[in-house]
């Protein structure tokens, strides 16, 4: 079992298996050997490290992706579709899917990370840029003047 | 909103378009999605979804703003061409080429080509040559006079750019104009013939890089060969670029030649023509000839034949010898004789569908657009060769002339009707898409123009109106 701590002091006690999706833990245990030393994750809050680890959890069985998968995954970036449960695990408010995205980058977990990208992307699929804005509560920086000519350069993309 | 980097992430995994849109959200995004990487992985990305993109030019040694356009009119062309988006001519912007010293009143005088790619316009009048960046307004990247220095300031004329040539007597009827091949390369070759009563010489000028002037490196002569008629196409073997010409003469024996663009161990007196075939293995008149990745395939009145290229080229018996090739022949009289042909004049990018090479063609007795397939790699069973659903180019009024470019899975063809001193132009593109389905055929209308010239892999119109050198864009 490994014991891990977040960011607000929490202590989570895992199997071995469900923390080593965690790339960068992983390399800790492997780095420090058997030891009962809690792993402290600065980054990561408690509620957010609750759902990595369900994540982790689910998909404690499937081989690690090598890295011709992930080389391959490159190439199939576009692709958007989403596992069921993986699409269901991911339908969280947006504060949080972003916090799931970066405790995945942090952690190094690039399956999840691969599914948060891809539940942004979706999120983005056929909005208009004023949609993107206010879905995201993206601040309209461009002058007026800028905001014409960059219209004009990509309106043909308008339609969706 | 996410750190950079795992915006781009998600920049990665949006369509195009979606990237656009993404853009118009605030300048810190703006600046993201004009990163490089976002382009390369963008190109890379229609590439794989079977969007046409000529990248003879490597990619990394390109600025982002370059890939950007580069991935976005691909995209745009490859709408139009799937059907998918509607096709009409758009005037660009950078349309007003300004092209020193040509005289524009004598437009009949005038022979010019698009590279592929649709950068570069190669324009002869009155034995100058000019190459010059067509996004650039025009500024010439070469000029020259297209004489043989030896025997002093010759006038070549007509002056016609195309891709397979034809002399009669003194005459130049075509000169030669080409890129180099098919796979991702910063040089691209031109070869150009000039005459002088018995006497061709071949010239080979490389193109050194996008931004470099051309340079000339190698000069051929041929001697005593009237009559000619000639294809060029060029691919690699091994590590030596060659380039292939097919030399026909009434009354001769048709023979395949190869030369090698990088000569090794010779001066340029020691490049001549090779020969690759037994001129009797070419008995009948050929009237087309293709670069497949393995063959070479022929087109005859009669009969289809494959060639294999040798893999290697022998540099030390004499440095100019190749090996004899392998040799294939599907005869079928019924089926071919009352057909004639035109390949597509870029050869480089024939996509292999499911194990079949696919070649686009016009048939031009039928003014049909079609694509042929010959058969898989390696297999001597099975389909020979075989045409899906033709598409009839022809209009029904007057005497049309049909003009003909295809690259890779994509046909374009400019069917032209004579009015005074107009021309009335109508394009018609065919595509087949990467699920083999039969192919799809679209037609668009363009405004009356004097004469013109078009580049399929960019999908790219050049025409002269009011004496001037307009660019069209399909979209």
């Amino acid at each position: 079992m490994v014991n891990l701590v977040t960011s607000d002091n929490e202590s989570f006690t895992v199997e071995k298996a469900v923390a080593s999706r965690s790339v960068l833990i992983k390399n800790m245990l492997e780095d420090v050997g058997e030891s009962d030393q809690p792993i402290p994750l600065p980054n990561v809050t408690a509620s957010v490290l609750k759902k990595v680890l369900e994540y982790c959890d689910h998909h404690k069985n499937e081989p690690m992706p090598t890295s011709e998968d992930l080389a391959a995954e490159d190439t199939r970036k576009r692709t958007t579709d989403i596992g069921e449960w993986d699409q269901k695990f991911i339908q969280v408010d947006q504060e949080m899917l972003f916090e799931i995205i970066l405790a995945a980058n942090y952690l190094d977990i690039k399956p999840l990370l691969d599914v948060g990208c891809k539940t942004v992307a979706n999120m983005i699929k056929g909005k208009t840029p004023e949609e993107i804005r206010k879905l995201f509560n993206i601040v309209n920086d461009f002058t007026p003047e800028e905001e014409a000519q960059i219209k004009k350069e990509n309106e043909w993309a308008e339609d969706r | 909103m996410l750190p950079e980097d795992i915006l781009l992430q998600v920049i990665h995994r949006l369509s195009l378009k979606g990237i656009l849109r993404l853009r118009r959200t605030c300048r810190s995004i703006q600046r993201v999605t004009q990163e490089k990487l976002v382009w390369l992985v963008a190109l890379d990305q229609l590439d794989r979804d079977g969007v046409p993109i000529p990248h003879y030019i490597p990619f990394t040694s390109l600025s982002s703003k370059e890939l950007e356009s580069m991935a976005i009119h691909a995209f745009r062309v490859d709408e139009i061409w799937t059907g998918k988006a509607k096709g009409t001519c758009r005037e660009r912007d950078f349309s007003q080429l300004q092209i020193p010293d040509l005289d524009m009143l004598e437009w009949y005088s005038l022979g010019w080509s698009a590279l592929p790619g649709g950068q570069w316009l190669a324009i002869v009048q009155e034995g100058q040559m000019y190459v010059c960046d067509v996004e650039d307004h025009g500024s010439p990247l070469f000029s020259g006079e297209m004489t043989t220095p030896e025997y002093g300031y010759e006038v070549l004329k007509p002056a016609k750019l195309c891709t397979g040539w034809r002399t009669s007597g003194t005459e130049v009827e075509a000169v030669i104009v080409c890129h180099q091949n098919c796979q991702v390369t910063d040089r691209s070759a031109m070869v150009h013939i000039t005459t002088l009563r018995t006497l061709v010489d071949i010239w080979i000028v490389s193109l050194p890089s996008r931004r470099g002037g051309l340079s000339q490196t190698v000069q051929l002569k041929l001697h005593r060969r009237i009559n000619m008629r000639g294809h060029h196409v060029s691919t690699s073997i091994g590590e030596t670029k060659v380039a292939m010409a097919l030399m026909t003469s009434p009354g001769y024996n048709d023979i395949i030649h190869l030369i090698s663009l990088e000569p090794t161990n010779a001066s340029k007196e020691d490049l001549s023509f090779m020969p690759l075939t037994e001129p009797s293995k070419l008995s009948d008149e050929i009237l087309a000839i293709a670069l497949l990745p393995q063959h070479i395939l022929t087109i005859s009145p009669r009969s289809l034949k494959l060639f294999s290229i040798p893999t290697t080229v022998d540099t030390t018996s004499a440095g100019r010898a190749f090996r004899e090739p392998d040799f294939l022949e599907y005869a079928d009289p019924g089926s071919i004789q009352p057909l004639s042909f035109k390949t597509s004049t870029t050869t480089t990018g024939y996509t292999p569908l499911r194990g079949l090479q696919v070649l686009p063609m016009v048939i031009n007795s039928q003014e049909r657009l079609a694509f042929l397939k010959t058969p898989p790699d390696n297999s001597e069973t099975g389909l020979p060769y075989a045409f899906p659903p033709s598409y009839r180019c022809k209009s029904e009024d007057g005497q049309p002339k049909l003009q003909f470019g295809a690259e890779g899975r994509r046909a374009l063809a400019c069917h032209t009707t004579h009015l005074d001193d107009r021309i009335e132009m109508k394009l018609h593109f065919a595509t087949l898409r990467v699920d083999e389905t039969w192919p799809h055929f679209v037609e668009a209308a363009m405004p009356p123009v004097r004469q013109a010239t078009f580049d399929e892999s960019s999908g790219r119109i050049f025409c002269l109106k009011d004496n001037r050198i307009v660019v069209y864009d399909m979209y």
